[in-house]
């Protein structure tokens, strides 16, 4: 009970706005696809046409091998959980459920249509709640009547529009897992609309990140955030604002990152960072790409603690550097830190990101001779963590 | 030894009860008389247009009026008259027909121009002003707009029907013909007032309740039938109880329109009252009648009154 969801140069104006322009994306039998943006950047637009809710101005969209275009909601064979629910405010929770089965055209036996709704209630937690009307529930018991109504006609695709965002925000998490398991226990094709990058990258098989109406990066979680394609993406994602220098790579006398007059060492690491060196860049640097390392280290550079915030077992130390550029990275709250303390930092090679100042897409590294095997950046990072441990 | 004076001070005297020196509260505070001063306009007008014709009114029910003069009491005799009366019986049958059919009418057409001008495009932003034109126009007008169309001699209706050879149908001179047309002049009218009404009402669906139920693959009538419908519940009554009230108490379509005639058949209670009154000078049975509607009216304001606060606490 899966399928695969096409877009063909999808193309989608709003008057003379355009909307979403040349859509082109495909979602694999079963997986599980974030559709990941600001708000007006196509994202809703998307799940909108491919509900058939909007109509496309260019292009073809499938639904398995079948072109949907002129198709009406009616026939699409999908279910939708809509970002307030949608519930029938004047049907019971039953019948909220009941809809779907009793609304398409084939007449059902009641019978069957009370076993179907026993089991979707009973694996949504839900059998004490049937004869409740949904005002009389809490948002998270909507939530999964507004998912119990889509599951219930095990449709091949389900689309979900930004379903937890008026949760609050524990419940959010515990729903993210909960819509995860329920997604290996169904196996359905899941499109998942959010504006929320932590949801994405927690729930995802794939990630498509839209900005302005374009598709700007469709990859796994882990190379969306490891390898964002282009400047957007790497700033979209991440829970903090990436910081960007312009400056450029420089090898004399050491590696390091040249910035404003500022030479920003760069630790030895297994990258090939030397192969761009000169070139003009645009360096994107997450929490994870600057370390505090001891003042003798061999790549270093001092920086001035200007404040700090604690976040859970870490803590986020803000650092500014002789210049007034102001890092930010994170280190064991166990670290005796505090404001206007002088230390020492260097960046990451593995963690660090190179975009073309022209164009914002990233620029890919020549890959190093005769090293045994690219280590994945992030495992890099947590591999050098006990040596930054020693520095305290 | 001897305890401080302080330390017996509970001890010896049990703590008084406390009393505040009694002040005279103002009868009203300043903003109180503000409040009563903003308000002071209004009830002056209701008491001097609506309270007292009300007890004057009720006052001569209970008189025989000759010319505004009381020359006998009658007690309730007035009412048993006005109610044993065959002339106010016959009315109060042609008004039980009108308000039904115009109401039918009314909302059918309403409904329809609700649902088929709901979206904010400018041609139905321009229909629904367009619409509307019937209704803010003076009823005296239309009612005898609607006189000249269906007039036999020159009027628009019998030259339509002229080439079918219906040319000399008398509309307002056959009593069932009449009827339609007085229920025709209510519609005329009073669609757009049920439009606004039901609009109202069909803006405050959620219109994601419509996508979902799309998705769920609901047909268009299915999901008129049970998503619209269910949730205009409220508001399709509240317009009932509303046009009802207008379409008991109307006199205007009918005095201009066919005058109560032919032979009575279109004389609503409306007409039937200002026959007693001002035709007959009976004023005590006029009044005694104006009182019974005005208890029925009552009843009506109330089912509006409880509509209203139930759509308030349904509201979605």
């Amino acid at each position: 009970m899966t399928t695969s969801v096409q877009f063909r140069g999808v193309t989608k104006r709003f008057g003379s706005a355009e909307a979403l322009s040349a859509l082109d994306l495909k979602v694999e039998p079963g997986e599980f696809v974030s559709l990941l943006g600001p708000s007006g950047s196509g994202k809703s637009t998307t799940l909108g046409l491919l509900a058939g809710l909007i109509e496309a101005d260019e292009g073809e969209i499938l639904i398995g091998d079948r072109i949907v275009n002129d198709i009406g909601p009616e026939g699409r064979d999908i279910a939708m959980v809509f970002q307030n629910y949608a519930l029938y405010p004047h049907m019971t929770v039953f019948e909220n459920l009941a809809f779907p089965l009793r609304a398409r055209g084939r007449r059902r036996p009641e019978s069957e249509i009370e076993s179907r709704i026993a089991a979707v209630a009973h694996a949504l937690g839900l059998p004490d709640l049937l004869h409740r009307y949904p005002r009389e529930l809490s948002g998270g018991q909507q939530q999964r009547v507004a998912l119990g109504r889509a599951m219930i006609r095990e449709p091949k695709v389900f689309l979900l529009d930004e379903p937890l965002s008026n949760l609050d925000a524990r419940l959010r998490i515990r729903m993210r897992h909960d819509i995860k398991a329920l997604h290996a226990a169904i196996g359905s094709t899941i499109i998942y609309v959010t504006h929320d990058q932590a949801e994405a990258l927690s729930m995802s098989s794939r990630i498509a990140i839209f900005d302005k109406g374009k598709l700007q990066q469709y990859a796994s979680p882990f190379e969306i955030y490891n390898r964002p394609a282009n400047i957007f993406v790497a700033n979209f994602v991440g829970e903090r604002e990436t910081l960007f220098l312009d400056g450029a790579i420089a090898t004399d006398p050491a590696l390091c990152f040249r910035c404003r007059d500022e030479a920003l060492a760069i630790r030895p690491g297994a990258t090939n960072l030397g192969a761009v060196a000169g070139r003009p860049l645009k360096l994107g640097l997450r929490t994870e790409a600057v370390e505090l390392v001891p003042a003798d280290a061999p790549a270093a550079f001092p920086v001035t603690v200007s404040q700090i915030e604690l976040a859970g077992p870490d803590i986020i130390v803000y650092a500014t550097t002789g210049t007034g550029i102001e890092l930010c990275c994170r280190v064991p709250a166990n670290r005796p830190i505090a404001r206007g303390d002088r230390l020492h930092a260097a960046l990451v090679p593995e963690a660090l990101h190179l975009f073309d100042p022209e164009t914002g897409a990233a620029i890919a590294l020549p890959a190093l001779e005769n090293s045994q095997g690219r280590r994945e950046p992030a495992a890099a990072a947590f591999a050098y963590k006990d040596a930054v441990q020693r520095t305290a | 030894m001897a305890l401080p004076e302080t330390a017996d001070y509970w001890g010896s005297r049990p703590p008084q009860p406390l009393v505040m020196p009694r002040r005279r509260r103002p009868l009203l505070s300043a903003d109180e008389i503000r409040a009563y001063g903003f308000v002071a306009p209004l009830v002056v007008l209701e008491i001097l247009f609506v309270v007292t014709p009300l007890v004057i009114g009720f006052y001569y029910s209970l008189h025989r009026v000759d010319y505004f003069e009381l020359t006998s009491f009658r007690g309730f005799d007035n009412y048993w008259r006005v109610l044993t009366s065959p002339m106010v019986l016959a009315s109060l049958a042609a008004t039980a027909i009108f308000a039904i059919g115009a109401l039918i009418l009314t909302l059918s057409v309403g409904l329809s121009l609700a649902l088929y001008l709901e979206q904010d495009t400018r041609w139905n932003i321009f229909a629904r002003a367009a619409a509307l034109v019937p209704y803010v126009i003076s009823m005296l007008v239309g009612s005898l707009l609607l006189r000249w169309i269906f007039s036999t001699d020159s009027g628009l209706v019998a030259a339509a029907l002229g080439p079918f050879g219906l040319g000399d149908t008398t509309i307002l001179a056959d009593p069932t013909a009449a009827m339609g047309a007085l229920i025709f002049n209510a519609g005329w009218r009073d669609s757009a007032f049920a439009m606004i009404l039901l609009l109202a009402g069909l803006k405050s669906i959620p219109p994601q309740l419509h996508a979902a139920a799309r998705v769920d693959g609901a047909s268009a009538w299915y999901r008129f039938r049970h998503v619209t419908l269910p949730l205009m519940r409220i508001p399709i009554l509240i317009a009932v109880v509303r046009l009802l009230i207008h379409f008991v108490n109307v006199l205007t379509f009918a005095l201009v329109l066919t005058g109560g005639g032919p032979n009575g058949a279109t004389q609503t209670m409306g007409l039937a009252m200002y026959r007693l009154g001002f035709l007959d000078a009976r004023i005590g049975e006029a009044n005694a009648l104006a009182i019974l509607v005005f208890l029925f009216n009552i009843v009506l304001i109330a089912i509006n009154v409880v509509l209203f606060s139930e759509r308030r606490r349904a509201a979605p």
